[in-house]
């Protein structure tokens, strides 16, 4: 058993790092990153090609994930420095499709739509992580690095001028901020995390392929945020935990196998709009969605 | 810091969690001491894995996977079970993407500790699963997985449906040796069917000789193929292998033809529709297709009363726990025993045809035919 709920657990860390560092941009800081899944799929590319075709140790590749996904991040907002709310929203998404395709059409650097199988176990300082239970130890590290590092960023004075840009762009502007470059870190940092996510993903999968960072799970990543709550990063939390246990705890149902899919599905969904009707702005959630 | 008091609060909390989950009540016996070993005389039922998608796109295939994969349970439970244990199938939604079927085998795996799982349908809940299996020492056998990649997932890993790499020889053989082409161009759907189909005849077409003038991908939804296929007839090929689904086949041989590539084409298994040979610039083409063997009758009027009908993946997904539960009657659950017997398998007649395991786990009988279109019918060639 505690395999199984170890594996739960990863899921639940890499999930609560993906959406969490969504919040920052987009709950705290009012960017609607909907290309973030794109960023958690170049960690996973950048990770499982440094390992897998060059030998890199996992610790190099890890780090290179999360400074690849950065990279693109400063890209991103420096070619969409002009677009606000929706514009940006969909110029991100269309970062997204881009990155699938690049995944899918470079054959000799991705595998194309056959993907990258056998991504190593991480070995860090000579240490080779094999049980799922050491894995599941790993990634809360990380999950609890990460979210530290946003939580301080985000309870700072900083934290607070993310969240005027986010409010009111303008007046934050005319108190003398610099409201692109603060935009430009904070997607930064949001994307840097979200690669290292896809680092740990693809070396606990194991596997990866182009259609595993698309939308299906976008969907996931905001569901968790919005029913975490926007501006909140135990929301985030809180949502992972949910998100990710309600499904696995619906596996025990005794459901028909014939129906056993598409109720499940239904059950799920139930319960989401349950906790929405209840908690309108999600669990944890200080702001609105406009 | 209340959040900081939050994140400890959650760190404990999963600690915890994690602590009472590693406890393993006495008497049975944790995954990871070694697979899994029955008590003598037992009679409880044999608990079998199935992943396949049964919600998303792929849904209405798993579905029809599902019941042909039930049927075969009910057939050998009600013949008196694994001498006496009655088979039980534990069905999980993979959905058709590694994610999902990650966790829907580790759930069967770390906690109904199946002996064997029937799945993948997917190439890619394989591999997703697979790692985990091995390591568990957890039989699969794939029942439409078909991704050349599936061969190399590990010793634990077997399929009955054939990889793409056998088709893609196939057809390769027919074109270099039967029609005697010498240079072929190449263009298939980017998916891991299509671009497996496209790798493994490339390389078994320059492996006898072949040259390859040209080598194009298009993308599934894709209807325009005019620049591919002006490439294509830019490098002067003798014949087109054009890997493509329905729709986009429809589109692109018509283009073909505007364009004037008058060259043969020669297509994958996926031709096998009547929607594209009614086209009249259909007319000449050829395809590889499995030579399926008529499928048995009463079998398909058993799947039919049960709402399902026969597609491609549903007699790979009955055969495989018929073959299951055949191997158990002779070696028990243990899946060491299990998996040397189904290396051994030679010549096992399934509803899906024979299967010959080789030491890669994958069947190595599928058998082959070219059919070529003529007057908008499809007939075998000669």
């Amino acid at each position: 058993m505690s395999a199984y709920f170890s594996q739960i657990l990863i899921l639940i860390c890499i999930y609560a790092i993906v959406a969490g560092s969504l919040n920052l941009a987009f709950g705290y800081t009012g960017l609607v990153n909907l290309g973030h899944i794109a960023f958690f799929g170049l960690g996973a590319y950048t990770s499982a090609i440094l390992t897998v075709e060059y030998q890199v140790p996992f610790m190099a590749a890890f780090f290179a994930a999360g400074a690849v996904a950065g990279v693109f991040g400063w890209v991103i907002t420096a070619i969409t420095s002009r677009l606000k709310g929706d514009y940006f929203a969909l110029a991100a998404l269309a970062f997204n499709f881009l990155a699938v395709a690049v995944f899918l059409n470079w054959i000799s650097f991705t595998h194309g739509p056959l993907g990258i199988a056998g991504v190593p176990r991480p070995q860090i300082f000579g240490l080779k992580i094999l049980s799922p239970e050491g894995y599941a130890a790993f990634a809360f590290l990380v999950m609890a690095a990460v979210f530290l590092f946003m939580r301080r960023l985000t309870a700072s004075r900083y934290g607070r001028v993310l969240e005027a840009v986010r409010d009111d762009a303008l007046g934050a502007e005319a108190l003398g901020k610099n409201v692109f470059r603060l935009k430009c870190q904070c997607l930064v940092a949001s994307t840097f995390c979200a690669g290292l996510a896809g680092s740990l993903f693809a070396h606990f999968i194991q596997f990866i392929d182009p259609y595993s960072f698309y939308l299906p799970d976008l969907i996931v990543a905001l569901t968790i945020l919005i029913v975490g709550g926007l501006a909140s990063l135990k929301g985030s939390l809180a949502g992972a935990l949910i998100i990710i246990i309600i499904p696995e705890l619906l596996r025990f149902l005794p459901i028909p196998d014939h129906v056993v899919g598409p109720l499940r599905q239904a059950v799920y969904s139930a319960i989401l709009i349950g906790i929405l009707l209840v908690r309108p702005r999600g669990i944890f959630g200080k702001v609105d969605l406009e | 810091m209340r959040k900081l008091k939050f994140l400890g609060a959650m760190a404990a909390g999963l600690a915890l969690f994690g602590a009472g989950c590693s406890f393993t009540p006495p008497g049975e016996k944790s995954v990871t001491e070694g697979s899994y070993v029955p008590k003598t005389a037992d009679t409880s039922p044999i608990k079998i894995g199935w992943v396949g998608p049964l919600t998303g796109d792929a849904a209405s295939v798993g579905k029809d996977a599902l019941t042909a994969a039930q049927l075969a349970v009910e057939e050998v439970n009600a013949a008196g079970g694994i001498n006496g244990r009655m088979l039980e199938l534990v069905a999980e939604d993979g959905k058709c993407n590694p994610k999902d079927a990650a966790t829907a085998g580790n759930k069967l795996i770390n906690v109904d500790k199946v002996p064997a799982i029937v799945g993948t349908a997917c190439s890619g809940e394989m591999m997703a699963i697979a790692p985990t299996a091995e390591q568990n020492k957890t039989i699969m056998v794939g029942y439409c997985a078909s991704a050349p990649t599936v061969s190399a997932a590990g010793d634990y890993i077997f399929r009955t449906y054939p990889s793409d790499v056998l088709q893609s020889k196939f057809v390769a053989e027919y074109v270099y040796n039967t029609l005697g082409k010498k240079k072929v161009a190449t263009l298939a759907v980017l998916g891991d069917w299509g671009t497996g189909l496209k790798n493994g005849f490339e390389q078994r077409f320059k492996e006898l000789g072949g040259e390859v003038v040209s080598s194009q991908d298009y993308v599934q939804e894709s209807r325009d193929l005019r620049t591919q296929l002006t490439k294509a007839k830019d490098s002067q090929p003798e014949i087109l292998f054009f890997v493509g689904y329905t729709e986009a086949s429809i589109a692109g041989l018509k283009q073909a033809k505007e364009l004037g590539l008058n060259v043969s084409i020669i297509g994958g298994d996926a031709w096998d529709d009547t929607k594209i040979h009614a086209n009249s610039f259909a007319e000449g083409i050829m395809y590889s297709v499995g030579a399926a063997p008529q499928y048995d009758l009463a079998w398909v009027e058993k799947l039919k009363q049960k709402g399902a009908t026969t597609n491609v993946c549903v007699p790979r997904s009955y055969d495989n726990v018929k073959l299951l539960a055949e191997i158990m009657k002779r070696t028990g659950t243990d899946t060491a025993k299990i998996k040397d017997e189904l290396y051994k398998v030679q010549g096992y007649q399934g509803i899906g045809g024979i299967v010959n395991m080789d030491s890669n786990g994958d069947n190595t009988s599928a058998q082959f035919q070219i059919k070529v279109v003529k007057n908008g019918k499809a007939e075998a060639a000669k």
